[in-house]
């Protein structure tokens, strides 16, 4: 009951988030087929914003010679029915970009030709749906943008991302008064409640965005994989997101899913299929 | 910097070097907003912190950054940012 109810208030929450401000978030709802073999409806709510408190009355950025730092809180919530795979994470991300400068018209302005260096340094937790455990964690990563038009790299590599990350931090106990949980909610990290985390995450990514256009809709695929090592437990976590894409009109899109592994925090192996409709909002 | 720089600087410099829309650059307009030609979210945070760099590049003044930037078009976005000289 206290499960659900911490459940409902996080949705409702975040609702109350997509209502009263005009961030970047993103909500799809889906149907998915768990671990279990169970019909599950899922959901998933991405939000980021920039950081623009009522408190503050001006942008908070630091800038060096090329460099600068802005910040943003992030939230992602992935949960569903039955066993479907779930996980919250919020966190205040400290973005550091170093970057190459040229001129236009007199102005100085960022060089596209060349990589964009980020840097994204996190604070924040990470759960299930049931709230069983929470980790506290810190992470430090290297994101580079090469993808834009005018970068002078090979068209192919400009389908693709990489990221790699260092995430430090520790497992404390949630609400104990959850029932057992099972298949695709079952956590099977080897990361132990009330121990500390170090885990290194690597991060790839291709996307084609529309392969076949129609008239009034196109055809893509994308592809995730995340791996995850547990340095204190010696053990290797994955995760790997296969996605047909059918991008509808204004900025909807159709996903078809396949995932082997839930990813953090439960580190659950099994796999999920996954039909759902994605909206920016 | 003026609003009109600005607008031209992002339609001919940012908005196509962050393009992740596939739009043609030529297609861009004041009119066109941020979040229809920089579509994934994460580019869109380096967006803000590259036209911010930009603007202390440039010894412009930044103030608050309007929360729902990404849905202004490049015209709304430069009234936000920086002040009419009249």
């Amino acid at each position: 009951m206290k499960t659900s109810f911490a459940f409902i208030a996080l949705f409702v929450l975040s609702l109350s988030v997509s209502i009263t401000s005009t961030a970047q978030l993103t909500i799809d709802i889906g149907a998915a087929k768990t671990e279990n073999k169970a019909n599950a409806l899922t959901f998933g709510i991405q939000y980021v914003r920039v950081f623009d408190s009522s408190l503050q009355t001006k942008e908070l950025f630091k800038t060096g010679k090329n460099s600068i730092v802005t910040f943003a809180p992030q939230f992602d919530v992935r949960f569903g029915s039955e066993d479907a795979f779930s996980a919250i994470t919020g966190k205040m991300t400290a973005l550091l970009t170093t970057y190459k400068k040229t001129t236009y018209e007199g102005l100085v302005v960022t060089d596209f030709k060349k990589t964009i260096n980020a840097f994204p340094f996190s604070v924040g937790a990470e759960s299930n749906s049931s709230f069983t455990t929470f980790n506290g964690i810190l992470e430090a990563g290297y994101e580079p943008f090469y993808q834009s038009p005018l970068n002078n790299l090979p068209e192919v590599l400009k389908h693709t991302e990489f990221g790699l990350y260092l995430q430090a931090g520790h497992k404390f106990k949630g609400d104990s008064s959850s029932t057992a949980l099972v298949g695709g909610a079952k956590d099977e990290s080897a990361e132990k409640v009330n121990s500390n985390l170090l885990r290194v995450k690597g991060h790839f990514g291709i996307d084609t965005k529309s392969l076949v256009k129609g008239a009034t809709s196109s055809v893509g695929l994308a592809g995730n994989a995340n791996v995850w090592y547990d340095v204190v437990n010696k053990k290797v976590y994955h995760q790997i997101i296969a996605t047909a894409r059918i991008y509808l009109v204004n900025g909807a899109w159709l996903d078809l899913n396949y995932l082997k592994g839930s990813g953090a925090p439960n580190f659950n192996f099994g796999d999920e299929y996954r039909v759902g409709a994605k909206f920016r909002l | 910097m003026t609003q009109k720089q600005f607008i031209k600087t992002a339609l001919n410099v940012y908005l196509p070097g962050f393009n992740t829309s596939g739009q043609d650059p030529k297609t861009f307009t004041a009119d066109t907003t941020f979040e229809s030609v920089v579509t994934k979210k994460n580019v869109q945070s380096l967006l803000k912190n590259q036209l911010i760099a930009f603007f202390a590049d440039n010894n412009q003044k930044v103030v608050k950054w309007p929360g729902d930037w990404q849905k202004k078009t490049v015209s709304e976005l430069s009234e936000s940012l920086i002040p009419s000289k009249s």
